[in-house]
């Protein structure tokens, strides 16, 4: 076992735990957080193979997001994240028009 | 019972021409303070980029977290703005309503004069705050 930081408390993981084993532990899902490891951001791609070392410091924040999307008609929303974000893509749900 | 938010006419104008600075696309930021006053607006960018939507910039927000707890405060709101619509919570701000402690602020510019207010979202349940701009 070794120890770690995650959102400030110290914690004992087993060597070779992920980003995504800690998430997954922790019951929450990747797709709805950022995460930093020792200050530095985390592509998301990269939480199933990064490993956690002695000493590092993770954190994890549920992203800020929302918007007016829904309300617009069906040609403004096909066009909502222009940036092609898709962290907050959580489902269809989220896209449906209300 | 009725929550209350307590922001300054300069803080309530700083969100509005950062609003007005980034129509038609949607802007964002985060409002750091103590007892459901805020002390401190930090403006973020809003990486989507769109007019529908926004998504602070998670650099961004680790950064701000990290000063608003330097500074002593507490998270007390995410505010953004509706560049043509009514100032009340989507059902995209809804589902992504991560932070029930936090109060959502809402500007709208849909019509000439801008409208803000503020709203608790826990569990999908919207519930409008007393917004008092002193």
């Amino acid at each position: 076992m070794i120890e770690v930081t995650i959102n400030g408390q110290k914690e004992k993981i087993a060597v070779g735990t992920t980003v995504a084993d800690i998430l997954q532990a922790k019951e929450v899902r990747p797709e709805m957080v950022a995460v930093e490891i020792n200050g530095q951001l985390i592509q998301r791609n990269e939480y199933r193979t990064l490993t956690l070392v002695v000493g590092d410091q993770m954190e994890f924040l549920y992203y800020m997001a929302g918007g007016d999307f829904g309300r617009q008609n069906r040609r403004q929303s096909n066009r909502a994240t222009e940036s092609g974000t898709t962290e907050i893509r959580l489902n269809d749900r989220d896209f449906n028009h209300n | 019972m009725t929550e209350t938010l307590i922001i300054t006419k300069e803080q309530a104008d700083q969100i509005i021409a950062q609003a007005k600075a980034g129509a038609p696309r949607e802007i964002c930021g985060i409002m750091g303070g103590r007892h459901n006053k805020v002390l401190d607006i930090f403006p973020a960018t809003n990486i989507d980029g769109s007019t529908v939507t926004y998504k602070i910039d998670p650099k961004e927000q680790f950064q701000i977290m990290r000063r608003i707890r330097e500074q002593g405060l507490e998270l007390v709101g995410i505010y953004h703005s509706h560049p043509a619509t009514v100032a009340y919570p989507s059902a995209t701000d809804c589902r992504l309503a991560f932070y029930p402690e936090a109060h959502y602020v809402i500007v709208s510019l849909e019509k000439k004069e801008p409208v803000i207010r503020a709203f608790k979202i826990v569990n999908d349940e919207i519930a409008e705050s007393k917004l008092n701009i002193i």
